[in-house]
């Protein structure tokens, strides 16, 4: 994706978009590596990422495909008072995983640098005040796995992760927005309702 | 979406009750697919050539199909050490060709099998029972009922046939082409038309009617079987196919590298003459070819499977 990306001359824009208007974005499952000022276990080369998400993503964290699954998921996000929240599917395809939530630095994530085979996204500055405040937020978590989950990762996989490595599927940086599970691939709508909330709650609040 | 309504597949014991494993997990990384080249490889440095040029998966095989034309004998699976070092080599999926030992292919976790007629045939009555499987299945046809025969049988992603090792995409064409066609024929049909119709296919009428609904094949669709040029690929790609697989085309090519980014290039902009053009231009020699009307029926690999 990234390889496709740069050869087609849209890192750039991308980069425009996410970090220095800092518009509303979601990425789903490549597209929260994609959206990662951090990531591990890239391919040998390393691999070029957008930014704009103050995390650590560690990729294929499960495994392969034969280890991707399907797994109802309780959304607090979902949640409101009128509404009963009925559990959401949850789609993992060779599924990354946050890692960590990283401290908010100014410029780029260098101290993730002294990770193996890890890469970081490069520093773009924000173009107004707006756009500084969003870049700046606070990394939310928005959803975790279950804990039984934990044990899904091979054993020699979790002694080799960071000790403060966490289960976290979905974050929220202002108004950047991360899944690392598929809802576009399922026929529930509600996070696409609660998404589309959010950035005319975002526009209008521009105008 | 539109893939729900397909039969799902058997859970899995080794991993308890917590996790589904179905239907929609199988179609959902070919559908991550979608828009990209996978491109045949016989070892590690040609999965690296491959995923430095972009491709979004890998076919781990022993012979590609050409030398498999030229050499003759018994086309068998990968040996294991290849695959686990075309694994250990790139970080994208690793599929890998199959007609028997799709179980060792699954204890190797590969992330796509394809019940490929590259490969010669172990059976000549039946294809594999793909549902109890983990890994999905990606298989091969000429047309409509071909295709919904092997989606029947668990098949989570199709590829035309299209001739291998040949370097000429006629056939390929003439496979998606089919596929459309029936597809069209079936949208005229009434209701209690599609029983017969289904029938003369030899598929079943709920798939059909699957399809009618969808106005396409209701799993991912990739072009294989003679592409070489970054032309053939677009061709395929503007005949309506997902993507697209490249066996011999690349690596018997003069300048692997370039060839493999610019078929990469043209399948994502298809439709863009100028790119098309750009990345076409001094890719040195094409793979040499076979055309498809000078061989023999026996010799034409897409009449295996039935």
């Amino acid at each position: 994706m990234a390889l496709v990306a740069a050869a087609s001359g849209l890192l750039e824009p991308l980069r425009e978009f996410v970090k220095i208007k800092r518009l509303p974005v979601w990425g789903t499952c490549a597209g929260l590596i994609f959206l990662a000022e951090a990531a591990n276990r890239t391919k040998s080369g390393g691999q070029d990422l957008v930014g704009g998400l103050d995390v650590r993503v560690n990729r294929n964290h499960f495994g392969r495909q034969t280890e991707s699954f399907i797994i109802d998921l309780d959304l607090p996000f979902l949640t409101s008072a009128l509404t009963q929240t009925q559990p959401f599917q949850g789609i993992f395809i060779r599924a990354p995983i946050v890692e960590k939530i990283l401290s908010i630095v100014v410029g780029e994530q260098i101290e993730e640098t002294k990770q193996e085979n890890a890469v970081i996204a490069p520093a773009r500055q924000a173009i107004d005040h707006r756009s500084t405040k969003y870049v700046n937020a606070p990394v939310e978590v928005m959803a975790r796995l279950p804990n039984r989950l934990a044990k899904r990762t091979p054993e020699a996989d979790r002694l080799a992760l960071d000790p403060e490595a966490g289960d976290i599927i979905a974050v929220r940086q202002g108004n950047v927005f991360g899944t690392s599970f598929h809802p576009e691939l399922t026929q529930d709508p509600r996070i696409h309702l609660w998404w589309l909330k959010q950035v005319f709650e975002a526009v209008g609040a521009q105008d | 979406m539109a893939n729900d309504s397909l039969p799902l597949t058997n859970d899995s014991a080794s991993h308890g009750n917590e996790f589904t494993p179905s239907f929609t997990v199988k179609t959902g990384l070919a559908r991550m697919l979608k828009g990209g080249v996978i491109m045949d490889v016989v070892n590690a440095e040609q999965a690296k050539i491959a995923e430095a040029a972009g491709a979004c998966a890998v076919m781990a095989l022993e012979r590609v199909p050409a030398d498999i034309r030229a050499q003759g004998g018994v086309a068998r699976m990968s040996d294991p050490a290849l695959i686990k070092e075309i694994q250990a080599a790139v970080t994208i999926p690793v599929m890998a060709k199959a007609r028997i030992g799709h179980m060792i292919l699954e204890a190797l976790a590969v992330d796509y099998i394809d019940e490929s007629e590259v490969l010669t045939p172990a059976d000549s009555t039946y294809h594999v029972d793909k549902h109890p499987f983990r890994v999905p299945f990606v298989c091969g046809c000429r047309n409509l009922g071909e295709a919904l025969r092997r989606i029947n049988e668990g098949a989570a992603m199709i590829r035309t046939k299209g001739e291998a090792g040949t370097g000429d995409v006629s056939e390929a064409v003439r496979h998606a082409r089919k596929v459309a066609d029936d597809i069209v024929k079936a949208k005229k049909l009434a209701d209690d038309e599609l029983p017969l119709y289904a029938e003369t296919l030899g598929c079943s009428v709920e798939l059909l009617k699957e399809t009618i609904k969808l106005g396409r094949l209701p799993v991912v669709t990739f072009a294989a079987g003679g592409i070489a040029t970054p032309a053939d690929a677009a061709l395929m790609m503007q005949l309506g196919c997902d993507g697209v697989f490249v066996g011999s085309g690349i690596f018997k090519s003069g300048d692997a590298a370039q060839r493999a980014k610019a078929i990469v290039q043209a399948t994502t902009h298809f439709r863009d003459a100028k790119v098309l053009a750009e990345v076409s231009t001094g890719l040195g020699e094409a793979m040499v070819g076979i055309n498809c009307s000078d061989l023999s029926k026996e010799q034409k690999l897409a009449g295996r499977g039935w």
